[in-house]
């Protein structure tokens, strides 16, 4: 489903260069379950959010059902983005004037269609069905996540991509998204958590290891 | 969740900022339309003061005496009263304030007085203005400060001159001139009491040369000699001069600070938009990579920063009219009880001007950010 081809990512400061990414390659299948870990600053933000064809490569392609994201143009990857990828984020970016059906919702405004029955079945089975009119400041670290898990959830994606999603939560929380991430990956979905920790290593088909933009076990 | 919708969630939401917003809007608003309006108001009474000075333009007939004219002041040729009719009937002139007087200096009660005789004044088509002067009513007279003293006329009497008889509406104040050896009534009364039915002396006129490159005298002889070749044309060219620089001097004043305003004011709402712009640059973010596409990120920012616009500028039009209205009387004392009025289309050109600023001010910051790379946006937090 998505083959990522020697991929290569250059930061530029000036004339400092820093290489995110370097020479990654890796091949991902429907129903896979990926934990890419790595210390901080190894590039898996970089590697999740260039596969989430949000940045361009220095080098290298994004293949999603052979065909290569970055040939489409911005709006194409845009609408792609919203028909096959759900986010989830370590800082929830949940928008905080909404409720969190609201929010929800958010997700079905970008490809025009409003399922506020399925956002709120989705939201039901993360818990957070006394929570829907709820602003996220008045959620926990755990319920704001759950609520951006529903939010990825609402478009039926085939991909989410979660960066550190349980970075800012405590062990049980952590453990709950996890195991809804794994839910979904059980139902025929596919995951790649970007993880510092090894909680999600648990849930994992497979693991592979970055360090300074290098996948270190290349399977 | 519409984009729509999300525009009155994030007003809703932060109601303070939204009402900051608004208040920049409705303060620069306001200014502008308490500047404007004080400035046509001031406009307004320039012109109305300017006029005070009396008319500047003098037709009399081609055949009387120029040096008797200027050594009196009255032409001693009569011609047509439907002279008046004719220049006032020109469309496209450059003269306004139109009235014919008839002359004549006679004997009464032992005393050299002036008659004159004044029809009411008239404006060209589509030029309608305020008289410049009081309007005399047939049976009436305004008598001039040194007649009536001299000959202790007071208001009410009844005074008879050639058979006619007129009732003293008004002795007038000292002016100094000639005119408190003057006698006024109606011009058609004039014409009874001089035998001189369907005649005048002169018609008195304001010319509207202020701000014009040329001189304003062989304008005006060419355009009144090719309607009225009997006639011949002066103008009183100190009053106009004046006139003219002052209307000049006002109007170059606004010329100036009206652009000057209106960057000052688009400065300070453009300020206030890029403010809002960056606060929202994680939601931008966020938004672009859960896949709206940059016109539906723009709608979000632009539509806000619309009503925003749209309601500062009304809530400006209010306090800035309110301004005006309280405190301009104080500034223009001539014409504030029938000038200084709110000013409608200033609540248009303000409801047009404050979203457009507000949406330009917002377009720069708001499209940099939706082209971002989300993933830029995202891990700036």
């Amino acid at each position: 489903m998505l083959v990522l081809e020697n991929l290569g990512k250059t930061y530029r400061r000036g004339a400092d260069k820093v290489e995110a990414l370097d020479g990654v390659s890796l091949r991902i299948d429907q129903g896979e379950f990926v934990a890419v870990c790595g210390p901080s600053g190894s590039g898996k933000t970089t590697l999740l959010m260039v596969t989430a064809a949000m940045l361009h490569p220095s080098r290298g392609s994004v293949r999603f059902d052979d065909k290569n994201v970055y040939d489409m143009t911005g709006p194409d990857r845009a609408k792609f983005r919203a028909n096959n990828i759900g986010f989830v984020f370590q800082m929830f970016h949940l928008v905080p004037y909404l409720s969190v059906l609201d929010n929800v919702l958010v997700a079905g405004g970008a490809i025009g269609k409003y399922d506020r029955t399925r956002a709120k079945e989705l939201l039901q089975q993360l818990g957070l069905e006394h929570r829907i009119q709820h602003r996220p400041s008045e959620l926990s670290a755990g319920e704001k996540q759950r609520a951006a898990i529903a939010r990825a959830l609402l478009n039926r994606p085939r991909l989410i991509l979660a960066d550190e999603p349980t970075g800012n939560l405590d062990p049980d929380n952590a453990a709950g998204v996890l195991s809804h991430l794994h839910e979904f990956q059980q139902s025929g979905g596919t995951v790649i958590v970007a993880t510092h920790g090894p909680a999600a290593r648990e849930f994992a088909t497979r693991t592979v290891l970055l360090r300074d933009g290098v996948v270190t076990n290349p399977s | 969740m519409s984009i729509v919708r999300m525009v009155f969630k994030e007003i809703w939401h932060r109601k303070v900022n939204f009402l900051l917003a608004v208040l920049a809007v409705a303060t620069a608003a306001a200014f502008f339309v308490a500047f404007l309006t004080a400035g046509r108001a001031s406009e307004r009474e320039t012109a109305r003061v300017m006029l005070s000075m009396g008319y500047n333009l003098h037709v009399i007939a081609r055949d009387a005496s120029v040096d008797g004219f200027l050594i009196t002041g009255i032409a001693d040729k009569t011609m047509p009263q439907t002279y008046l009719d004719t220049l006032a009937a020109q469309q496209s002139i450059s003269y306004n304030h139109l009235l014919a007087t008839l002359d004549g200096r006679m004997n009464w009660r032992g005393m050299d007085v002036l008659l004159t005789g004044v029809s009411p004044e008239v404006c060209p088509p589509g030029q309608k203005k305020q008289p410049m002067t009081f309007q005399i009513a047939p049976g009436t007279a305004y008598v001039g400060h040194r007649v009536a003293q001299t000959l202790g006329i007071q208001k009410g009497d009844v005074i008879a001159l050639n058979d006619t008889e007129l009732r003293v509406e008004r002795c007038l104040a000292e002016s100094g001139g000639t005119d408190d050896m003057r006698i006024q009534c109606s011009l058609s009364d004039a014409q009874a009491i001089l035998n001189l039915p369907g005649q005048i002396s002169e018609i008195k006129a304001v010319d509207c040369l202020c701000f014009i490159q040329g001189d304003p005298v062989e304008i005006l002889r060419k355009e009144i000699s090719s309607i009225l070749p009997q006639t011949q044309v002066f103008q009183a060219r100190p009053l106009a001069t004046a006139r003219a620089k002052q209307r000049q001097m006002i109007q170059n004043l606004f010329a100036v600070m009206v652009p000057f305003v209106l960057v000052a004011c688009g400065v300070w709402i453009a300020v206030m938009a890029i403010m809002n712009v960056r606060d929202r640059r994680q939601e931008i973010g966020l938004m672009r990579a859960l896949g709206y596409d940059t016109g539906s990120v723009l709608r979000l920012f632009l539509g806000k920063a619309v009503l925003v616009g749209l309601l500062g500028a009304a809530v400006g039009f209010l306090l800035g009219t309110e301004l005006g209205l309280r405190f301009g009387p104080r500034v223009f004392e001539i014409t504030a009880k029938t000038m200084l009025r709110p000013e409608p289309s200033l609540l248009v050109f303000s409801c047009l001007l404050a979203p457009l600023f507000a949406v330009m001010a917002s377009l720069v910051p708001a499209v940099i950010a939706a082209t971002y790379d989300p993933a830029t946006t995202l891990r700036e937090q």
